[in-house]
């Protein structure tokens, strides 16, 4: 049976992003089958997953055509809120899709809204939280928990409502590749219970076994289908070519094989030292990070890789001055840099950037909590990072990767020559993922020092030069992206 | 642990905002900080209540020491409105705070079902409860984010922290009502509710002993 069926829809938001939307969208999924969206950002797949579970026309308003049916039902009989019934949603930002803050009330939410009887709902939770295995996460502050941990409660309270139809708008784009396989694990425990799956996703490694058929958007059209065979079998060029991230990490590791020798030996042009360092939460906890010793070189762009709770955060804000208490030598070339100093030139890119725009126009913005007043520099430093023609535009008003390139632009206005970047690539196509690439290269030349956050491998790939890899609050190794380098990065990520 | 009903608190919210509005001596307000410290203490709240508790008491040392040895007029004009007008409504926030840190939302839920009120009125009730620790966790992410722009000096920094404030908690709030929606909240029928609450033995002295005391401050004050 058909679970879910578009024929020819096509819809339009009301509203300032009139390009936006999707057009004659021909799409049907049989039942048990998992279906992938992939694109660019913006090519309409979150539209399509909207069409499916109703929030578009609903909530997001706009102007519907053709047919939508889910299991052999129009959807125009359906009444909106009884959609929830066959048709459960995860979204892609765990910090917004909860109602309660508790994670076992929020679980039975769904099931609450439906009218089930209680002795049913606590039924159903509890075979739930066995089958998802979260035992430890019942009753938890759901503000507490990891990215990942909140996906799963997410998966588990979509799942105690027991529909048949499951949409999911890029549940990965938030997580580290730890979390990743947690929520990869659930989605195939729910394939094989022969639940329907819609996914949009940028991130597909984690898909290629479980996906049966691809769909690949362009501009609000499905462009190309394929089967999952026809799919795995496209080069890395033709992926590339739609903006298409990697699909498996043994194609980076073929490609890195055959291009292997092409390794940056310079001479590290000095070093920033540590010793003795300590980082802890606050004067009162426990140490998380504890360095006795390490040599960070100057003028190169180094990963920071480890798994989730390592202490990879931990770090790089106690070396910023930012919340964390830290204790210890910090040395450049043999000289101190002490914390006064650290929190005048250190700067740190957020995930979320969003929370470090705070003026009213792009230049403004650059300049603001700077004692630089140059004309002339400011002139400078928008030219080289492009931001020229957005002088008088509201930082808000731009896209992501642009807010990327203000934030460091304003970084280095204020003369801050250390830089930290968290997860800088997370939830972005490999187009965008190229652009921050490229963004950071622009950006070394003027900078000491460029430490990276990151979980994704093509992006270390292709940016960095050297990896510092923390484990357990601790300097697990280090070392330079060599031919040699590379295998125990590939190692890293293999058993991860 | 005594658990309180969610409309026991109400109650109290109530009270203690009836009480202010008397205008109340300083034996009220020790009885008051009392009682509402008590409450905190019952459900556990140690450190809060010390902090509300600490709080009051350097207030009143600034009122009866420190106010009347201002003789600058700006000056004890601000020291007025900090130790005085200011301690007026730290009652205010102290029992909200007690209110909104000791009720799960699916009990503020339930409560109101139990009185009645139309869902029409609970849900955005409890959807605003719920933005509270949302509003509190990016508010923690952007001062930090000024912090390492050196930014945030007096009046600039609210104006700083609430743009960017403002744009976040607008995503977060039209996301958190997409997820909702999608889980078909507001659907037709009776809802059904996990958490069962009911008016106990405890709950019925509370009320009691805070209409007495509301009742005592009107009479002895007002």
């Amino acid at each position: 049976m058909e679970a879910v069926a578009l024929n020819h829809v096509s819809f339009r938001y009301t509203g300032e992003n009139q390009n936006s939307g999707v057009r004659d969208i021909h799409l049907t999924v049989q039942q048990g089958e998992c279906v992938l969206l992939t694109g660019v950002s913006g090519c309409g797949k979150s539209t399509v997953l909207r069409l499916i579970n109703g929030l578009a026309p609903y909530f997001y308003e706009g102007r519907l055509e053709g047919d939508i049916r889910l299991m052999g039902k129009s959807a125009k009989e359906i009444p909106f809120a009884e959609i929830s019934r066959v048709c459960g949603s995860v979204f892609q930002n765990p910090r917004s899709q909860f109602f309660y803050l508790n994670t076992s009330s929020e679980m039975a939410f769904g099931c609450e809204n439906q009218g089930i009887p209680a002795e049913e709902i606590r039924k159903r939770l509890k075979e739930t939280v066995q089958e998802f295995d979260i035992a430890k996460l019942e009753n938890r502050n759901i503000m507490k928990l990891s990215g990942g941990e909140k996906q799963k409660i997410a998966f588990a309270g979509i799942y105690a409502g027991n529909p048949d139809i499951y949409v999911l708008d890029e549940p990965s784009a938030n997580l580290d590749f730890d979390a990743v396989r947690d929520i990869q694990t659930v989605i195939r425990k729910l394939k094989s219970m022969g639940k329907t799956i819609i996914i949009s996703e940028h991130r597909l490694y984690y898909l290629m076994e479980i996906a049966d058929r691809v769909c690949y958007m362009k501009d609000g059209q499905i462009q190309e289908e394929y089967t999952i065979q026809e799919f795995r079998n496209l080069s890395r060029e033709a992926l590339h070519e739609r903006g298409l991230r990697t699909l498996n990490y043994q194609t980076l590791r073929k490609e890195a094989e055959i291009s292997g020798s092409d390794a940056e030996n310079a001479e590290a042009s000095g070093f920033l030292e540590l010793k003795n360092v300590i980082c802890r939460y606050d004067r009162k906890s426990a140490p998380v990070v504890e360095i006795p010793c390490c040599q960070i070189p100057l003028h190169r762009k180094i990963a920071v890789i480890g798994h989730n709770g390592a202490g990879k955060s931990t770090f790089t804000d106690g070396f910023c001055g930012m919340n964390v208490s830290v204790k210890g030598d910090f040395l450049i070339q043999g000289k101190p840099f002490p914390k006064k100093q650290r929190v005048r030139e250190c700067y740190k890119v957020f995930q979320e950037v969003n929370h470090q725009l705070f003026a009213s126009s792009v230049e403004e913005e650059i300049s603001l909590g700077s004692p630089e007043t140059s004309k002339e520099k400011m002139q400078n430093v928008m030219e080289i990072l492009g931001l020229s023609q957005y002088r008088d535009v509201h930082p808000m008003a731009v896209s992501g990767g642009q807010k990327q390139r203000i934030a460091l632009a304003s970084a280095i206005f204020s003369g801050r020559k250390y830089i930290f970047l968290d997860e800088p690539t997370s939830g972005l196509d490999y187009m965008q993922m190229q652009n921050v690439s490229r963004l950071l290269n622009e950006v070394m030349p003027y900078l000491e020092m460029m430490l990276i956050i990151t979980h994704d491998l093509e992006f270390i790939l292709q940016t960095c030069e050297e990896v510092i890899h923390i484990e357990k609050g601790q300097v697990l190794e280090q070392y330079s992206l060599d031919k040699q380098g590379k295998e125990r990065l590939f190692d890293f990520f293999g058993e991860a | 642990m005594s658990h309180l009903d969610a409309r026991t608190k109400i109650v109290c919210v109530l009270a203690v905002n009836l009480i202010i509005s008397f205008g109340i001596r300083l034996s009220v307000e020790l009885l008051v900080l009392g009682a509402v410290s008590l409450l905190f203490l019952i459900n556990g709240k140690y450190q809060k209540c010390l902090v509300y508790v600490i709080t009051f008491f350097l207030l009143l040392a600034g009122d009866k020491f420190l106010l009347p040895v201002i003789t600058v007029r700006w000056l004890s004009t601000i020291a007025c409105l900090v130790f005085i007008a200011f301690r007026k409504f730290f009652f205010c926030v102290m029992t909200a705070d007690f209110f909104v840190s000791t009720t799960e939302i699916n009990e503020l839920i339930a409560s109101l079902e139990k009185m009645k009120i139309s869902e029409k009125l609970i849900i955005p009730l409890a959807v605003l409860v719920r933005f509270f620790p949302t509003v509190k966790e990016e508010w923690n992410h952007i001062r930090s984010a000024m912090r390492m722009r050196n930014l945030g000096k007096g009046l600039e920094q609210f104006e700083y922290t609430i743009v960017p404030l403002l744009f976040s908690t607008m995503k977060i709030g039209e996301e958190l009502s997409a997820a909702a929606l999608s889980r078909g909240l507001g659907m037709e029928g009776k809802r059904t509710n996990l958490c069962e609450v009911s008016l106990k033995f405890p709950d019925y002295a509370v009320m009691f002993c805070v209409i007495v005391l509301t009742a005592a401050a009107k009479l002895s004050g007002g």
